[in-house]
């Protein structure tokens, strides 16, 4: 018997699409209206942008080390934003870093949303003995503040850009998986589902068709206000000298390298934290404005 | 209120269970063998063989779970790698300048975050609010690491008001004073986050309780608003308050690895970045634990203290 031998769960699923599309349309144009998230989104895609097209850009190598050239203020003829330490040119190396820097922020927030929506999923949906073992997991993870949590990691896995992102995505598992499942509850009590169940869908069918689309607003509003922090969480392991390691760099080691000279040129040291800065509140203001536009039950809680 | 205190105290040991268990693990599934290392690469097998015998490394895991948490129990965390002293009480003497620092943090927060926080809500969706709110925004997406390098730049290169680093001067007597001058930018540093974090929720609080009936109700008796706003609306606001004291100690300790690495602050931070660069395992894994069970018991205590606050918490 399909489930739509039921004249109430065809109702429902028309009833449904129609004002799913009503309500679709009204978020992106409140969204629109917000001018800081559109500032936001701006700032996201021309980074991501630079950072895609930098191999194509007429950049300076960004490993060209030039010992006659080190150290050159902003405005220099041929380094408009100066040049580091070994004579790189600034620019370059920033462009080329915000590569390294969104990539590993955009695979760990993959990674921990995956594992973290399926823990949440599982757990809200089942209920019971699967909750409880999968909440006292999260609970354990929850009981090491973040960072910690990821330093941790990376002394058992070893200093390493890959290994960062790996204990960043592990870190961030909890966030994920106890927002996804208590919007999971919100949804589960919902007549929709109950209707689903007495057409005789199956959980599976019921996870992929019925809960995973009602999620998917609060699940962008998580994802959007994560990623801001794993990119300054990126900058500050490879700050400490357990993520990027040379000659990869990514924000966090140009500012861990401008750090030793910051009493003569403070610039190396100021341009990576503004783009690390720019970067992360234009993704924290799109994630705000998200929120407010999509999920108003979000507002302030979480980190 | 007896069955819910059992109840949160029985969920922390579990939890610590676990906690000690992950920290045992994390230690095990280290890359590299942990002998080698200590003995250098100059070591004969047969030393690294007998070594691995005396410190009981060739015992079932289990077996070495138990001694280890046991020997843990009696304050034996073994001895570090690098400074060949036990781990214990060098973890504690760092802890203290943490507590500190953080410390000092939580005060700077707490009483600017609730200012600002109060002041946008009282002007709800005005200029100020809006400035405030721009604030906490940008706060929050600064790096501590980043912001503790301009203040370096800005109060001790070039204005020489403040020291640089470090907790004392590296000569003279340390006094209250030194200490003071020592602390100001890094727990300013540190505050930033959580303060920007206060604001917001306070402002949301408020607003929600200035919404209420009983607020109309105090305005409509004649209570003057000056009254209603401190009284009424924010003496509510920090029942919920309470609920912020676990995130923010999160908040703080984890900020503390980058601000004591950018001050050169002596605490329990700086010391783990250090260790875990210099591979002295003992230092880590003793250094999380320790953390990992203050942040544990900092939540049981922010529950049992939301608890006794508010009874709706307690009874369901």
């Amino acid at each position: 018997m399909s489930e739509f031998s039921s004249p109430t769960a065809v109702t429902n699923q028309v009833t449904d699409t129609y004002a799913g599309r009503r309500a679709a349309a009204m978020p992106i144009a409140r969204l629109a209206r917000n001018r800081m998230a559109m500032l936001g989104l701006a700032v996201i895609v021309v980074v991501t942008l630079l950072a895609l097209l930098a191999p194509v850009l007429p950049l300076a190598d960004p490993n060209a080390i030039n010992t006659t050239a080190r150290l050159k203020p902003p405005g220099s003829p041929g380094a408009i934003l100066g040049t580091d330490q070994l004579g790189r040119d600034i620019l370059s190396r920033l462009i080329w870093g915000a590569r390294v820097s969104l990539l590993v922020a955009v695979v760990a927030a993959s990674i921990a949303l995956s594992v973290g929506t399926l823990i949440g999923v599982l757990a809200g949906y089942f209920g019971g003995l699967v909750d409880n073992v999968f909440m006292r997991l999260i609970d354990v993870l929850l009981a090491f503040p973040y960072v910690l949590l990821a330093i941790a990691l990376v002394s058992a896995l070893g200093p390493g850009l890959i290994n960062a992102m790996i204990a960043i995505a592990i870190v961030n598992i909890s966030f994920y998986a106890r927002n996804v499942r208590s919007a999971v509850l919100s949804v589960k009590s919902m007549e929709y589902i109950d209707a689903a169940r007495a057409a005789g869908a199956g959980h599976l069918r019921i996870i992929a068709l019925d809960i995973l689309p009602n999620i998917i607003a609060p699940i962008v509003v998580l994802v959007s206000l994560n990623i801001g922090w794993m990119v300054t969480e990126t900058a500050g392991l490879s700050f400490v000298g357990l993520g990027a390691q040379p000659p990869t760099s990514d924000w966090g080691s140009m500012l861990a390298d401008g750090r030793r000279f910051i009493l003569v040129a403070p610039h190396a040291i100021m341009m990576p934290g503004i783009a690390i800065v720019l970067l992360v509140f234009a993704f924290n203001s799109l994630g705000d404005g998200l929120r407010d536009a999509l999920d108003p039950r979000l507002r302030e809680g979480g980190r | 209120m007896r069955r819910y205190v059992t109840q949160r105290l029985l969920s922390a040991v579990i939890v610590l269970f676990g906690v000690s268990i992950m920290v045992f693990m994390v230690l095990h599934l280290t890359p590299g063998d942990p002998v080698e290392i200590m003995l250098g690469p100059t070591a004969r097998p047969g030393d690294i063989e007998r070594l691995r015998a005396e410190l009981g490394l060739t015992d079932p895991l289990p077996v070495q779970y138990v001694r280890w948490v046991s020997r843990a129990l009696q304050g034996d965390l073994g001895r570090s790698i690098q400074l060949n002293r036990p781990v214990l009480p060098e973890l504690l003497s760092r802890f203290q300048a943490t507590l500190i620092l953080a410390v000092a943090a939580a005060i700077i927060a707490f009483s600017l975050g609730l200012l600002l926080g109060v002041i946008s809500a009282v002007n709800h969706n005005r200029l100020v609010d809006r400035v405030v709110a721009g604030f906490a925004m940008l706060a929050v997406s600064m790096p501590a690491f980043w912001v503790g390098m301009i203040g370096i730049v800005v109060f001790a290169v070039n204005l020489r008001w403040l020291p640089a680093s470090g907790m004392y001067p590296p000569q003279g007597t340390p006094s209250w004073g030194k200490l003071l001058a020592h602390l100001v930018m890094p727990a300013a540093t540190l505050a930033l986050v959580p303060m920007a974090v206060i604001a917001r929720f306070t402002r949301s609080q408020m607003l929600e309780v200035l919404s209420q009936e009983f607020v109309l109700t105090a305005r409509a008796k004649g209570v003057p608003r000056a009254r209603v706003i401190i009284d009424h609306a924010f003496g509510n606001t920090l029942v919920a308050l309470i609920t912020l004291l676990g995130l923010e100690a999160g908040i703080l300790l984890a900020g503390a690895v980058y601000v004591e690495t950018v001050f050169a602050w002596p605490g329990i931070g700086s010391l783990m970045v250090e260790a875990i660069l210099k591979r002295d395992f003992p230092i880590v894994q003793g250094g999380v634990l320790v953390i990992a069970t203050s942040y544990v018991l900092i939540n049981l205590l922010t529950d049992l203290l939301h608890a006794a606050a508010d009874p709706r918490i307690r009874v369901t």
